[in-house]
């Protein structure tokens, strides 16, 4: 029946384990590949279809006839993004795994667990199994940024394999630095904690102090813009990032190689074996990670502290429900069953929100700081719009992924929600309540230390906080509409999700620039038709009350989609 | 023995699951893995499986000791958990072909066949993984765990799910595994479903052993219980310090009330005492 034992004191299966791994990978991605095909085709994804082929073809167009005959920029500098780039998105990474409490295990679905992780297969083939799902997706992206890099470089070949090498590298010491904090006792995870918060604060901090001392005092604040993106390249080139960028150095200097030499050959020969010692420094980590789990495990049942700590859980459990029956009394003395119904998934939300307030609540002090940076340079006029301007920046691009407590989590409980009695409506404004008031309170907490620096006036005032309110709401309701359109798992990797994001991005910024051309139409409009005493009033009410019902509609929208949502056909594979 | 559980603890956060569990099955046996919710059973099943470690004790099973990359006692056990997860993009064949595969087994695609025929899958062999009812991807999970005719089975409530054929073949393959020479652990709240089939129990609360031993015996010591059902209210009222017969009125009146419901019984999916088994009928 079976033909060999394998070798116990190997940390590696044998070939064969590998080769049915890899054909279960082929195997799991000819199905996608079928699917999406078959969902390109249906009737229900027409639209996405034809985004998706517009979006591929203007991008390709774009690289091919636009971006080639641009000057090429010093590939230096993309020699020191490739390298010192991936260090600094590598300590975000590390300060928001330090932060937050959940212990992900090599992100495996539940299937993947039972089956690989209950079959005879090794810890470190799991470990691989993994990276080659992240393969497919880094292909994808390598190939995306080639098509813009193209014309720095001098050898395409070689910025392809640079590029793959640099972000499967970086994306393998993502995992690295996950499996490791997962091993931490909670004293060593807070001193981390602390510690690379530190780090990335000093960090932040060089780039403030860069592009100070590289702006003129006095100079309009978009020149303080484009400083800070050479004052981040800066701080990646500067050695301590460098040195840390070691294993990237390789890869960054084959991407940009000018002439073929035979530092070229090394470099190629370093870049690919970065990949497999990367790969086995991530089975060394998840195996310590592991066995110091499993140790401290041991140590709480020996000294049973837990018994203290789980009448503390209990108590503090009790006190979420206390705060939720409040609300929901407060909640029946409306006579309305649209807002009630609502408030019952809002105390649910509340739930959650209370456990990751750390998180919130650190995700959004760093955008509020660099929103309320404009202040600084002194130039009364501009820095109130320029702080504007970052809210909506924020509310539309940061403010989704940090605040993904609505629909977007609920994938897997899609057929939960659908039971409960809850109007369409009531479950949309339930699921939005609670992330739109947090944004709400990041906008109107910025705006008004900014109204009190720059005194704009009340009618700024009432306009900006009137329009960004409405901007929130939009957003939310926008991409939690798009998600129940077309939903996927929390962590869909693949060229949907990438040419998703892509025409997210594309589509706020569209939003931003016509409302701002609008704003401007409506203000002239305002000018030459409403008298002087008045014009002020008519602008402000109208662009207010115009972004409300375009927030409202979008709000409809959702509650349509959610209608519409379909438990047998839309719920994507895991 | 094949299993050997010596003062298995497990820990999860501020949550004792398990409380020092002893037991031991000889090879051949079934064991019935009865307790209220959440008294421990799907944790103690999945460190006998080595899916999580256990915080403390010596397991040892199909002759493996249970720690960390026990892959030989993997080739040997299989666990079918509760609602097992499949994977959403494969089909009902290429699950099969891959863990034949996987585990090495010889003709995987002949005994595949054979399972999926006993339990009526034959038909969905090509079917989505996500098209398949509760009950299918049940039967699909046991398939997947008959294949490699493993030497220990832990079975985390088999029976829901599935169609009164499906029970029954269930069932009499697991009485047949058991006779062929493998130990069998069932855990299921469906106590007259399994207490035909049942040489051992184990009864759990609380993370604790209440009872473990032969099914005869949990019932001699409670004489008044005429039935499973009755002998489990009684050992596990009895940790409340309930006496006996107070618990089995409790058993009785509730029997009463459910008498008075005209409700179909499923006497006859009860299965004969007997060594020889034929092939199942579905």
């Amino acid at each position: 029946m079976l033909s060999s034992v394998p070798n116990q004191s190997s940390t590696w299966d044998s070939p064969r384990v590998h080769r049915e791994l890899a054909a279960l990978t082929i195997r799991r991605g000819q199905f996608r590949i079928i699917r999406l095909l078959q969902r390109l085709r249906s009737p229900r994804r027409l639209i996405a279809t034809t985004l998706a082929l517009v979006f591929f073809a203007i991008y390709i167009a774009n690289g091919v006839f636009v971006l080639s005959a641009r000057t090429p920029t010093d590939p230096a500098r993309l020699q020191l993004w490739l390298s010192g780039g991936m260090v600094i998105y590598l300590l975000y990474h590390l300060v928001r795994c330090c932060w937050t409490s959940k212990v992900a295990d090599l992100e495996m679905s539940r299937a993947e667990e039972l089956w690989l992780g209950g079959g005879p297969v090794r810890r470190s083939s799991l470990a691989l199994y993994h990276v080659n799902n992240i393969v497919v997706a880094a292909v994808m992206k390598t190939f995306l940024l080639a098509v813009v890099l193209a014309c720095d470089v001098s050898h395409f070949s070689l910025l392809l394999i640079g590029v793959f090498s640099s972000l499967v590298v970086l994306e393998i010491s993502r995992l690295v630095v996950q499996r490791g904090t997962a091993g931490l006792s909670k004293n060593s995870r807070n001193r981390l904690r602390w510690g690379v918060t530190a780090i990335a604060g000093a960090v932040a901090l060089q780039v403030i102090a860069r592009v100070l001392a590289g702006t003129p005092i006095g100079s309009p604040t978009w020149k303080y813009l484009i400083s800070g993106f050479s004052a981040i390249g800066d701080v990646a080139a500067s050695d301590t990032i460098q040195w840390l960028a070691l294993p990237w150095i390789s890869s960054a200097r084959l991407a940009v190689t000018a002439d073929m030499q035979l530092m070229t050959f090394a470099q190629l020969a370093v870049s690919l074996l970065m990949i497999p010692v990367s790969i086995a420094a991530l089975v060394r980590v998840d195996a310590w990670s592991q066995a110091a789990r499993h140790r401290r495990e041991q140590e709480r049942l020996q000294d049973r502290s837990f018994l203290a700590n789980s009448d503390i859980r209990n108590q503090s459990t009790d006190q979420s429900f206390v705060l939720s029956d409040r609300v929901i009394r407060f909640a029946n003395r409306f006579g309305s069953t649209v807002v009630r119904d609502a408030l019952h998934l809002v105390a649910r939300q509340s739930v959650s929100v209370n456990r990751y307030r750390g998180t919130i609540i650190f995700s959004f002090i760093v955008p509020t700081l660099l929103c309320l940076s404009p202040l600084a340079t002194g130039q009364i006029t501009e820095q109130w719009f320029y702080v504007v301007g970052g809210i909506a920046m924020c509310t539309m691009l940061l403010a989704p992924p940090a605040l993904r407590i609505d629909f977007r989590r609920d994938l897997r409980r899609m057929q939960l929600l659908r039971s409960l009695p809850v109007r369409p409506l009531s479950m949309v404004l339930g699921q939005l309540a609670l992330p739109l008031l947090i944004t709400l309170a990041f906008q109107w907490i910025t705006i008004v230390i900014a109204a009190l620096v720059t005194q704009p006036g009340w009618f700024q005032c009432v306009l900006w906080t009137g329009m960004l309110s409405a901007l929130a709401v939009f957003t939310f309701a926008a991409e939690n509409a798009l998600f129940l359109a077309y939903p996927h798992h929390e962590r869909a990797e693949g060229i949907g999700m990438m040419i998703r994001a892509k025409l997210t991005f594309l589509g706020k910024a569209a939003v931003i620039a016509g409302s701002l051309g609008a704003l401007v139409a409506w203000a002239v409009i305002c000018k030459n038709i409403v008298s002087p005493s008045f014009n002020q009033i008519a602008f402000v009410t109208g662009a207010v009350l115009t972004t409300w019902m375009i927030a409202i509609a979008s709000v409809a929208t959702a509650a349509w989609c959610w209608r519409r949502f379909d438990l047998s056909y839309d719920i994507p594979p895991e | 023995m094949m299993i050997q559980i010596d003062q298995l603890t497990k820990l999860y956060d501020d949550h004792l699951a398990v409380d020092q569990l002893s037991f031991e099955l000889s090879a051949g046996k079934i064991c019935g893995l009865i307790g209220p919710n959440g008294a421990g059973k799907t944790t103690t099943m999945r460190c006998m499986a080595g899916l999580i470690p256990a915080t403390r004790g010596e397991l040892t099973v199909a002759g493996c000791h249970v720690s960390g990359d026990s892959l030989q006692l993997k080739q040997r056990l299989a666990y079918v958990p509760d609602d097992p997860p499949l994977f959403d993009d494969l089909t009902v064949g290429q699950h099969l072909e891959f863990i034949g595969r996987l585990y090495n087994v010889d003709d995987h695609r002949t005994k595949a066949n054979g399972l999926l025929s006993q339990f009526d899958l034959l038909s969905k062999i090509n079917a989505g993984a996500t098209t398949l009812s509760r009950g299918m991807r049940q039967k699909l999970a046991i398939c997947c765990a008959y294949l490699f005719d493993p030497q220990v089975l832990l079975l985390d409530e088999p029976l829901t799910g599935l169609d009164p054929p499906g029970i029954r073949s269930l069932l009499l393959s697991v009485r047949k595994r058991a006779d062929a020479g493998a130990t069998v652990v069932i855990s299921s709240h469906l106590l007259a479903m399994i207490d035909d089939v049942v040489t051992h129990l184990l009864v759990m609360q609380r993370g604790r052993l209440q009872y473990f031993g032969a099914a005869a015996d949990l019932r001699s010591q409670f004489p008044h219980a005429k039935t499973l059902e009755e002998a489990y209210f009684a050992a596990t009222s009895n940790e409340s310090g309930l006496p006996e017969s107070a618990a089995l009125d409790q058993v009785l009146e509730i029997k009463n009330m459910a008498s008075d419901l005209t409700e179909p019984t499923l006497d006859h999916l009860a299965l004969p005492r007997s060594e020889s088994l034929g092939e199942a009928s579905l």
